[in-house]
């Protein structure tokens, strides 16, 4: 059992929102540790890797970054299957970003179709916060969005600046690791997956047990 | 004293003069005197004093007969070793010659020697005699080859040594001097690989153009009568040489008539009157830009054309820039008519007749208009084409800004100059003139112009491609007219769009203002990120502008597609090598024929149906690599996805993408699943290697970058040919 503790955990974390809130720059920050000034604007998806150490479990997190405009959407279908938690980004300097929650988050739940809609793990990042010239989206705005739409959880970062992003992204993992382990009381199929080759054996077990009797018979 | 002289020198000016010595045939026949002294101006190195040209040249050609006593007596006067060193031009052979004839007097022939059988031939018989040859082989017959014509030049200048004197120090004789004396005359042309030195010299002054183009530069042979005949790596730059030599006897440009509309103009033909400088001119042109650069600074007349020609440019030389700011245009006044003679011709489209354009005479250039007209379509009302330069863009820059003002002023005072305008006049027209050719590239590349098509040779084959016509049929203004009807649409705003009358049409309307808009916000969010780094697309180019056009016009254009990510790389590449009606017309053949349409197209099908058929080649072709990446639950869909949508236009490098789209234009998405595989192909042991997800990752995507594009564009046309089957 300590053996079965001590191995990595992989989850999936599928990154959305509107095209040039800073979803590649977020996730380059939190991987990489460095702000992108000049990138290019994701095409279809992209994914990268992080290894964190989360209450004293290793987690591979596989990170999807993923496009921002409309029409990638349709790609969707294949990007957010099998996602254990969402962070939806937008641009606290652009209003409609914020407008395009509700969009992002039911295209999400209609692609990716979770098996738990309701409870389902969304993080909601308003991204920019550097940006202070009095017209960004203010948090109590955020907040009672977050809490119209099934008690979401709220964090304002910024990638420029290093605020709060790795908080953000650790409270994504946690949150997909209790979903994670909720999954894995609740779905005994993936177990019964994995004992197959146990089942095997126990046939040849059988088999075993079973040449003997024959020799008693014969 | 004069033996005092360095031996350096002497054979410096010796060994090249020897070169240009008798060879070949010449040789075969016996010379009449032993000594032949010549005297003349040494060609190669004339600063050079003529004394020290005089030669004793033992199989020169034979006319040249007799003795001067001048050259006797500096003859006599050197010292034998610097005689010896001086013919033989090896320092060496005075130590190895003084053992057969340091004490010899000089001054008066042998009377062996001034006998006509005393040939070559004996003389060496004789020499051949002395020596000590063990090995007798093709080596040894080459050294004794040598050492007889050395021979034979000792006896000239020592006519006193006589054969009989070296006969009697001869130990034994071992060669067939018959079958050596058969072989001589090949075998004794030491110089040969001089001479072959020198033919690649000659070769690299023809290379820009070709022996065959400067042989009609220079002996004004026969003029190319179409411009298919003219080869094409001389297409691009000279076309106004190509065609001055074409056109004929010159023409006045005094004559000139500009009527108000500024379309007829009338010639009358000049005699030639600097024809051999002109020629001489053109070639200089054609060479180096540092020779060219040479050429400003010693003041050499230029022509205009010359400056732009690309080959005296292409090498984006700091050293040409330098030179043509250093251009001092008094100094061009005095070779005005040549300038004028050679003005470049106007092709007007529609008209098969070609007019020859005068900036001078006229004191509006058409140039000026599209300049004035706006930052966006520079091409867009000029009628005449010309090669386009990439190194001067800086210049061009400051000449934009300049002629801005400038054509605020022009616009006060239009009207025809006289034929002989004052010289402040002249100046600023040749300052227009010189303008003229710095202004705004409508492409980036830096390659050749294509003379038909505002965009580089490369993309003239795409359009060549796109249209399936042979090239004379198809209009330079094909994708002009259609690119200015777009950008009239676009500017005049969404309002006129919708026509159609009723409620369905006011539907369609507001539908279309918001697509537009929507696109536009799109794609100013995009072009931020479009390579920026690159000096054509970076904040506040041309190039920049030029993308937010052609992409808002392909949004129009397609209004059920509008603008999608992806595109912009895409655009951004293709007027890398074109100008925007021409990247619009290709983006068009690529929607349409391509099938593009469909990848950006609502749900983004051409993108699956591409995406399954690269998996199961994918799956055939490299199957090891799809089991090594399944284990790393790596699908290679992402990357797919991403180069299906932007062509490869974000990986593969600006410069290269030529070819790239040239494959793909004609083998169609065969060739796109071939580079692919090629591409995976290559990457496959790399990938093997690696153990951990993210590094396979890293690795696909750093692997794209690195990789060598032209080599792999061109392999994979030659790879999996299976493809279709």
């Amino acid at each position: 059992m300590e053996k079965k503790k001590n191995k990595k955990v992989f989850l999936k974390v599928v990154i959305i929102g509107d095209s040039g809130v800073g979803k590649t720059s977020l996730i380059h920050r939190y991987t990489s540790t460095r702000f992108l000034q000049d990138f290019k604007p994701t095409i279809g998806a992209e994914f990268s890797n992080k290894e964190v150490v989360i209450n004293g479990k290793t987690v591979v997190a596989q990170i999807w970054d993923t496009a921002g405009q409309e029409r990638y959407q349709s790609l969707g279908i294949s990007f957010y299957r099998g996602a254990d938690c969402c962070g939806i980004v937008f641009d606290r300097s652009d209003h409609s970003s914020f407008e395009n929650l509700d969009t992002w988050k039911n295209a999400f739940l209609k692609h990716g179709a979770p098996k738990e809609e309701g409870t389902f793990p969304f993080l909601v990042i308003g991204n920019k916060s550097d940006l202070d010239d009095g017209s960004l989206v203010k948090e109590r705005d955020a907040q009672q969005w977050c809490a119209d739409n099934g008690n979401l959880e709220y964090i304002e970062t910024s990638a420029k600046d290093n605020t709060s992003v790795e908080e953000a992204f650790t409270k994504l993992i946690e949150k997909g690791m209790e979903r994670e382990k909720v999954n894995l009381v609740e779905l005994p199929d993936r177990m019964s997956q994995k004992n197959k080759t146990v089942n095997l054996q126990r046939d040849v077990a059988k088999d075993v047990n079973r040449k003997p009797q024959k020799k008693k018979c014969c | 004293m004069k033996s005092k002289e360095p031996k350096k020198e002497q054979f410096q000016y010796f060994k090249p003069r020897k070169v240009n010595g008798g060879v070949g045939a010449k040789m075969s026949q016996p010379c009449a005197t032993p000594i032949r002294l010549k005297k003349g101006p040494n060609q190669l190195n004339p600063d050079y004093p003529q004394k020290s040209c005089l030669i004793a040249n033992s199989y020169s050609k034979p006319s040249v007969a007799g003795t001067t006593e001048k050259a006797k007596k500096q003859v006599g006067n050197m010292t034998h070793d610097k005689r010896m060193s001086l013919l033989v031009g090896d320092p060496s052979y005075s130590d190895r010659a003084n053992k057969y004839c340091n004490q010899l007097p000089i001054g008066k022939t042998p009377p062996q020697a001034k006998q006509p059988g005393s040939t070559r031939k004996g003389q060496s018989k004789d020499y051949f005699e002395q020596k000590d040859s063990s090995i007798i082989g093709s080596t040894r017959k080459r050294q004794l080859n040598r050492s007889q014509s050395k021979m034979a030049q000792i006896h000239e200048l020592n006519p006193n040594t006589s054969v009989s004197d070296l006969r009697e120090k001869s130990v034994n004789r071992r060669i067939n001097l018959k079958s050596m004396t058969s072989k001589k005359h090949n075998k004794n042309d030491k110089f040969a690989h001089l001479r072959r030195k020198q033919k690649p010299a000659r070769k690299n002054f023809a290379e820009p153009y070709g022996k065959e183009t400067i042989r009609e530069f220079t002996y004004g042979a026969k003029p190319p009568k179409s411009m298919a005949e003219i080869p094409t790596r001389c297409r691009a730059g000279n076309k106004s040489i190509l065609e001055t030599l074409s056109r004929g006897p010159r023409r006045d440009p005094s004559c000139c008539v500009n009527s108000e509309q500024g379309k007829q103009r009338r010639y009358t033909p000049v005699e030639q009157s600097d024809g051999a400088r002109h020629d001489k001119a053109v070639i200089k042109g054609g060479l180096s830009s540092r020779k060219l650069h040479k050429s400003i600074e010693s003041g050499y007349d230029l022509i205009p054309e010359l400056r732009h020609s690309p080959q005296a440019i292409a090498g984006d030389d700091e050293n040409t820039t330098e030179a043509l700011t250093k251009l001092d245009f008094d100094s061009m006044k005095g070779s005005i008519d040549i300038r004028d003679n050679m003005a470049p011709r106007v092709v007007t489209p529609h008209s098969d007749s070609a007019q020859t354009y005068d900036p001078r005479i006229v004191d509006k250039p058409p140039c000026e208009d599209s300049i004035i007209m706006s930052d966006i379509s520079d091409d867009k009302s000029e009628s005449f084409e010309e090669p386009e330069i990439e190194p001067f863009r800086q210049m061009r820059r400051e000449v934009v800004a300049s002629e801005m003002a400038e054509s605020r002023l022009a616009t006060l005072g239009k009207g025809v100059v006289k034929a002989e305008p004052d010289q402040t006049q002249t100046q600023n027209s040749f300052v227009r003139n010189f303008k003229r050719f710095f202004r705004s590239p409508s492409y980036f590349c830096g390659c050749r112009d294509d003379l038909d098509f505002r965009c580089c040779e490369r993309a003239g084959s795409w359009i060549q491609l796109a249209e399936c016509k042979p090239r004379s049929q198809i209009s330079k203004d094909y994708y002009q007219k259609e690119y200015d009807s777009l950008l009239h649409e676009l500017e005049s705003g969404p309002d006129i769009i919708g026509e159609t009358p009723g409620q369905e049409g006011t539907q369609t309307l507001s539908d279309k203002r918001e697509s537009i808009e929507g696109n536009k916000i799109q794609i100013i969010k995009d072009l931020d990120r479009t390579f920026v780094d690159s000096k054509s697309f970076g904040t506040g180019t041309d190039g920049r502008d030029q993308l937010m056009v052609v992409l808002q016009l392909i949004g129009l254009k397609y209004p059920d597609i509008g603008y999608v990510q992806g595109m912009n790389f895409l655009v951004a590449a293709i007027l890398y090598h074109s100008s925007p009606p021409v990247a619009l017309g290709i983006m068009e053949y690529l929607m349409d024929n391509l099938k593009m349409y469909y990848v950006y197209g609502e749900g983004l099908k051409g993108v699956s149906f591409h995406n399954e058929f690269l998996e199961i080649h994918v799956k055939k072709y490299l199957p090891k690599l799809v089991k090594h990446l399944e284990c790393h639950d790596i699908n290679l869909q992402i990357f797919f996805t991403q180069w299906i949508l932007d062509l490869f236009s974000h990986i593969i490098p600006l410069s290269e993408y030529s070819g790239f789209l040239y494959n793909l234009m004609k083998h169609k998405w065969n060739f796109f699943y071939r580079l692919v595989l090629n591409l995976l192909q290559k990457m496959e042991p790399v990938l093997l290697k690696m153990d951990d997800c993210e590094n396979i990752l890293e690795g696909i995507k750093d692997f794209a970058i690195k990789v060598n594009w032209k080599k792999c564009i061109s392999e994979a046309n030659s790879k999996f040919k299976n493809l279709n089957e």
